[in-house]
């Protein structure tokens, strides 16, 4: 049988040993009490005998008594001596019984009080033979009178004294013996009492147990009755189970098994008994998880190979459960199921994953696997540790490390993917994280989605990118188009405008020659044409030299030397007061240069030629005394060039527009309207900054800090 | 009878050129010139009550600095009537883009289009093409 039910306390038992210790309760206490009873029945026979022996030689000494009593009165008086002889012989024969009677008396005496009453008795018949001795003596003497005088004085007194005593001992007798009777009754009574009780008691008890005995010899019927249904269904359960089910005895040897044992491995249930569970291992060099022949007590999983009867092998798990029996291992019980196509599956997809894997780890890029439902990953590849900075471990134990290390800012880019992945498509997305060791990196993941037949996102894989650098070249490629779109449009706006600013002068030029050619002139006239053309020539040189000097500062790298820009300045000042008309503008310079100013040469002589020339061009006519400033100061950070002239200003809004290319805030202006451009653009170059102050009517003051680039903050 | 002339130029070269040329064949009565678009307007605000002074036609560069050409035209709409109905405006410029020509015929004042330089044979055209609208004033209003 599969199981045993053992019950070390059942209400049965309980019940007996409760019975038992009653009843030796009862019996210890009877049995005395029943002994006693019997000693005191003896007893009560004893008392009646003795004084019943008592009282007749009590009745028969005062019957001697009286004969004596007789004998001795006729014997005074007797007048013959034969007649006195014949009284004296039954008077002796008398005595001689009272002897006997007192004698057997005295063996019978049982108190201190019934001796006392003897001995008084013995006393008075002493005194007695002693009187009836001198009353023989005297009626031998024939003094008859005499005799019968002490007799009556004497002998009558003697002898009632010796019946009294005598009367008094009787009495005794018959009232202890009564007294003894009774008391014994007393006790005899006195125990029936007590055993009653004992017996009452007992029979109670006898009922209760009975009782009890009864009920729990009912409940064990009914549990007895359970248990066996119960049996019934475990067997019907262990026998339909596709669960393998059976029992190996300590020896190894299997003892039982269920259906489904026998139907996986072939077997009939004879061939089995007797069986040793080892032989149906197959060999493996893998330890087993539980060598079978050493069970421990206790459930312990198992995993073995098995091989059926057909020489087929099967994958068997689950689990053992080892009983003890004291400290010697007891019967093992197996529960275990046949994973043969679970175990080949994953022997396919473990070889699969293996040449996967083989694949993936090829490449540096993170191949992943998540299991949706649980929010599990399910593989990451090692090129995981190249792109995120973090081993595959890390992933696979926490599912919130990617969120972690993730830019704050795109993390809704993960459920917006989520939500797209949910419909079954391909989602992909660009993501910042932290990597540990590179800093921020761009990641791009490409995401598909597995749905179940309900439609349910179940897995994702995935694979991730580090497009840091690819981002990197797009970024520069997105900079390097706005750059290029600036420069085309620049480009354009220059080639507009020096199709007027470079046509303007040649068809000046024309108009002055149709002039010169459709008329006959003075020479004075013809003069003045020619001034007029040299004047639209210059310009348009000049306009030619600032776009090549714009195309220099766009294209030539920055060199740094020691500058003395008060010489630059002076030189420009000198070039500029040349022209025509500009002798009466008053100009002065002041430098404050205690450290050596490095920077561009020709950059900052181009800023400084624009600005005073600029300065000069701008003058007032009606200006009375118009006056131009300049400044230079440096110092080992920075220099600080100001040029300040009261010329016409410039009006507020164009003060903006100053900067840009072909702007020419002047009427008066005839240059390119390239100088302030080119002095921006030479500035940004130089990484400093150019700003304007001017009132319209007033003047302007130009103000440009250059970064000195002494040799520690040189350009590599 | 001469039309009266204002020359609106940022380069006073053109300006000269323009008022030689017009000299030479006797085009115009009183010509006058500027080199902003500015002073050039507050003249002919000056000028709105004085009928007979109002130039006839006005030579308008396009490419100038502080106010160009269109900025000239957008201010010259708020001129008082009599200097709006009287002055035409010929567009003198260096430009070659169809752009510019098309921007400028959106302005009902400007009658013309010429490339510089003026020439006499630009202003003998010109004077025919005036004498031209003035006899179907109506269909060209068109």
């Amino acid at each position: 049988m599969p199981l045993k039910f053992t019950e070390k306390f059942s209400t049965g038992r309980v019940l007996l040993i409760l019975y038992c210790l009653v009843c030796i309760v009862v019996g210890y206490n009877i049995f005395p009490i029943m002994e006693l009873s019997n000693k005191s029945i003896s007893r009560y026979h004893e008392i009646l005998s003795t004084s019943t022996r008592k009282l007749e030689l009590m009745n028969k000494l005062r019957k001697n008594v009286n004969n004596i009593q007789s004998a001795q009165f006729k014997h005074v008086l007797a007048y013959s001596a034969s007649l006195m002889h014949l009284e004296e012989e039954k008077l002796s024969r008398a005595l001689l019984d009272n002897d006997t009677i007192l004698s057997e008396f005295g063996r019978l005496v049982e108190t201190k009080e019934e001796q006392g009453l003897l001995d008084e008795v013995l006393e008075t018949r002493k005194i007695n033979a002693a009187t009836r001795a001198e009353l023989i003596r005297l009626s031998a003497s024939s003094d008859r009178q005499m005799a019968f005088d002490y007799y009556v004085a004497r002998q009558e007194d003697s002898r009632i004294h010796y019946s009294n005593a005598v009367e008094e001992l009787m009495t005794y007798i018959v009232t202890h013996t009564y007294k003894e009777i009774n008391a014994t009754e007393r006790f005899i009574k006195k125990e029936r009492d007590n055993i009653n009780l004992l017996l009452s008691l007992s029979v109670i008890l006898i009922i209760l147990t009975g009782t009890m005995v009864l009920s729990a010899n009912k409940k064990l019927n009914r549990q007895n009755e359970l248990l066996l249904q119960q049996e019934k269904k475990y067997h019907t359960i262990v026998e339909t189970t596709d669960e393998m089910i059976f029992l190996v005895k300590p020896d190894g040897k299997i003892a039982w098994t269920n259906r489904a044992f026998r139907e996986n491995l072939g077997y009939s249930n004879e061939d089995l008994t007797g069986f040793r569970f080892q032989e149906l291992i197959v060999s493996n060099d893998k330890p087993k998880v539980i060598p079978s022949n050493q069970p421990v007590a206790g459930i312990k999983e198992v995993a073995e190979m098995l091989v059926t009867w057909s020489g087929e092998k099967i994958y068997v798990e689950g689990k053992v459960l080892v009983s003890k029996m004291g400290d010697l291992p007891g019967v093992s019980q197996y529960f275990i199921r046949n994973v043969t196509d679970k175990k080949k599956a994953e022997e396919l997809l473990q070889s699969t994953t293996t040449q996967l894997q083989r694949v993936l780890n090829i490449f540096d890029n993170s191949f992943w696997g998540s299991d949706v439902i649980r929010n599990k990953m399910i593989y990451v590849s090692p090129g995981n540790e190249k792109v995120f900075g973090y081993p595959e471990q890390d992933f696979m134990e926490d599912s919130e490390l990617w969120f972690r290390i993730s830019a704050e800012e795109d993390i809704p880019k993960f459920s917006e993917s989520m939500e797209i992945l949910r419909q079954g498509k391909l989602a992909s997305i660009v993501f910042r994280i932290n990597h540990p060791q590179k800093g921020q990196r761009w990641i791009e993941t490409k995401m598909v989605p597995t749905l179940d037949e309900n439609n349910i996102l179940v897995r994702v894989d995935g694979m991730a990118i580090d497009i840091t650098d690819r981002k990197k070249s797009e970024d520069e490629l997105v900079q390097n188009y706005a750059e290029l779109k600036k420069i085309n449009s620049e480009l354009d706006r220059f080639v507009y405008s020096t199709s007027h600013d470079l046509r303007a002068p040649l068809l000046n030029l024309e108009g002055l020659i149709n002039l010169a050619e459709e008329h006959i002139r003075s020479e004075a006239e013809i003069r003045q044409f020619l001034a007029i053309m040299r004047e639209t020539v210059s310009g348009m040189d000049d306009t030619i030299k600032d776009i090549l000097e714009y195309s220099r500062n766009a294209r030539t790298t920055l060199a740094s030397e020691n500058l003395n820009v008060e010489e630059m300045i002076r030189s420009a000042v000198t070039h500029s007061s040349h022209r025509r008309g500009r002798d009466k503008i008053k100009c002065t310079v002041k430098v404050s240069q205690p450290a050596p100013f490095f920077s561009d040469r020709l950059r900052v002589s181009a800023v400084i030629n624009n600005l005073v020339s600029n300065a000069y061009k701008f003058s007032r006519e009606d200006e009375p005394n118009p006056a131009i400033g300049i400044t230079f100061a440096s110092d080992t950070k920075e220099g600080i060039l100001s040029v300040e002239d009261n010329g016409e200003g410039i009006p507020e809004e164009y003060r903006e527009r100053i900067f840009e290319m072909f702007t020419r805030a002047s009427e008066k202006s005839e240059g390119s309207g390239l100088g302030l451009y080119i002095c921006k653009e030479i500035v940004q170059r130089l990484k400093g900054s150019i700003e304007v102050d001017s009132v319209p009517g007033r003047g302007s003051t130009f103000r440009v800090r250059i970064p000195n680039l002494t040799e520690k903050n040189q350009e590599a | 009878m001469k039309p009266n002339v204002l020359l609106v130029d940022d380069n006073n070269i053109v300006n000269f050129i323009s008022r030689k040329t017009m000299e030479d064949c006797d085009f115009a009565g009183h010509i006058a010139e500027y080199t902003s678009g500015q002073r050039a307007l507050k003249y002919l605000e000056r000028l709105a009550k004085n009928q007979e002074q109002i130039p006839d036609l006005i030579f308008l560069d396009i490419k100038m600095q502080l106010m160009d050409g269109f900025e000239f035209l957008d201010q010259f709409k708020k001129l008082p009537a009599s200097v709006k109905e009287k002055s035409k405006i010929v567009m003198l410029t260096s430009s070659l883009l169809d752009n510019d020509r098309r921007r400028a015929f959106e302005h009902p004042q400007v009658i013309e289009f010429l490339n510089k330089p003026v020439t006499k044979s630009k202003l003998i055209a010109l004077v025919e093409k005036l004498a031209g609208s003035r006899e179907q004033e109506a269909g060209s209003r068109e």
